[in-house]
């Protein structure tokens, strides 16, 4: 059965904005969290200077870099949000693939994290791209990565590279030394595949999918 | 009262690490835990009064923690920190046991109070579990 893109944001979209702005909000409020601990140690210092501690520059300084580190996090988690909210702009665009992998991920990275997964992304040597809606491919590398990471042992590595493979055609593929959970049926995803006339490939070993797009 | 022994189990470490530098300034005992295992290991070795404790975390999140830490040591008073608190996670933390949920930020006069709090509930409970303990062999010794 088909599904159109306005049927599909309709049944999916608020669920997929919750949850990524769920693990985002999470993650921005543990920046502030850092800020508030360190803007109030370079208080506490300031402090001691007034009554007559002398101040440790060397120290003050360490403090300062871990504030600016924070809001050049804060401000890469920000800037991701950005993305996703203007991913229903265009309902047909061409991608990046690596960059939407990136976004993805990123958008997710603390629900990956509290699995305690590690990914590596390997970039393709050339850019690869993939047309139809951000906001849907985003959402299709999601269901994967979510599916997949929920079976795996805590400490797993998962390797997720984009490849052209031998047909020549745009392929992100996700490995791991552990098997994928046997149910690959995702139901959601299985929809959006249609979107991009692609497939979803699992191994015999269930440790390497394949997703083979079409367009 | 002797100075109150903090856990911080969080696994933000810039965050544990200012704040408990902060918290030491004034005039707590510090120790600090970047993941649940690792703070379970520090509970079972030495004795904190309190443990501030980070709701979502690797491995294990906090509310797993929480029934772990309250099951080995039921007088430890636990004090939830959270990115963002829903109420149905409130209302299980507490149903364990927790004695408190603070949003981060946190303010650090308000989870000072809550720590000198928490501390002395805890000698409540030390000293009832003493009580206890005396009776039961006075009674069982026959004196």
């Amino acid at each position: 059965m088909k599904h159109t893109a306005q049927e599909m944001i309709t049944q999916y979209g608020p669920a997929y904005f919750g949850r990524m702005g769920a693990s985002i909000s999470h993650d921005i409020k543990n920046c502030l969290a850092i800020m508030n601990e360190n803007a109030g140690l370079m208080s506490d210092h300031l402090m001691m200077a007034q009554k007559g501690t002398p101040l440790d520059i060397e120290r003050f300084s360490e403090i300062v870099q871990r504030i600016e580190k924070q809001i050049a996090r804060a401000d890469g988690i920000v800037k991701s949000l950005n993305n996703f909210s203007h991913s229903m702009d265009n309902p047909e665009q061409q991608i990046d693939l690596d960059e939407a992998v990136g976004l993805a991920f990123g958008l997710g990275a603390r629900i990956i994290a509290n699995r305690n997964i590690n990914i590596n992304h390997t970039q393709a040597a050339d850019k690869l791209y993939v047309n139809g809606s951000l906001f849907f491919l985003l959402f299709l590398i999601w269901s994967i990565l979510e599916k997949i990471t929920e079976n795996l042992a805590s400490g797993a590595l998962l390797n997720i590279s984009s490849i052209k493979d031998e047909n020549k055609q745009v392929c992100l593929s996700f490995q791991c030394e552990q098997p994928f959970a046997s149910d690959f049926g995702l139901e959601a995803s299985g929809r959006t595949l249609d979107l991009f006339q692609a497939k979803l490939v699992l191994d015999d070993q269930h440790n390497r999918a394949d997703l083979i797009f079409g367009n | 009262m002797s100075d109150e022994k903090v856990l911080i189990i969080d696994d933000e470490q810039e965050f544990t690490q200012a704040l408990a530098e902060r918290m030491t300034t004034r005039g707590m005992t510090v120790s600090t835990s970047s993941s649940a295992i690792e703070g379970l290991k520090n509970v079972e070795e030495h004795s904190f009064d309190v443990v501030v404790l980070d709701l979502q975390m690797p491995e294990m999140d906090g509310i797993e923690t929480l029934k772990v830490l309250k099951k080995k040591k039921p007088e430890l008073q636990v004090i939830l920190l959270t990115g963002h608190a829903t109420v149905e996670k409130g209302i299980e933390a507490m149903k364990l046991g927790a004695m408190d949920l603070l949003e981060k930020p946190a303010d650090l006069t308000t989870l000072t109070e809550k720590i000198k709090k928490a501390q002395a509930k805890k000698m409540i409970l030390v000293e009832k579990k003493a009580e206890e303990r005396i009776k039961d062999i006075m009674e069982t010794r026959g004196w």
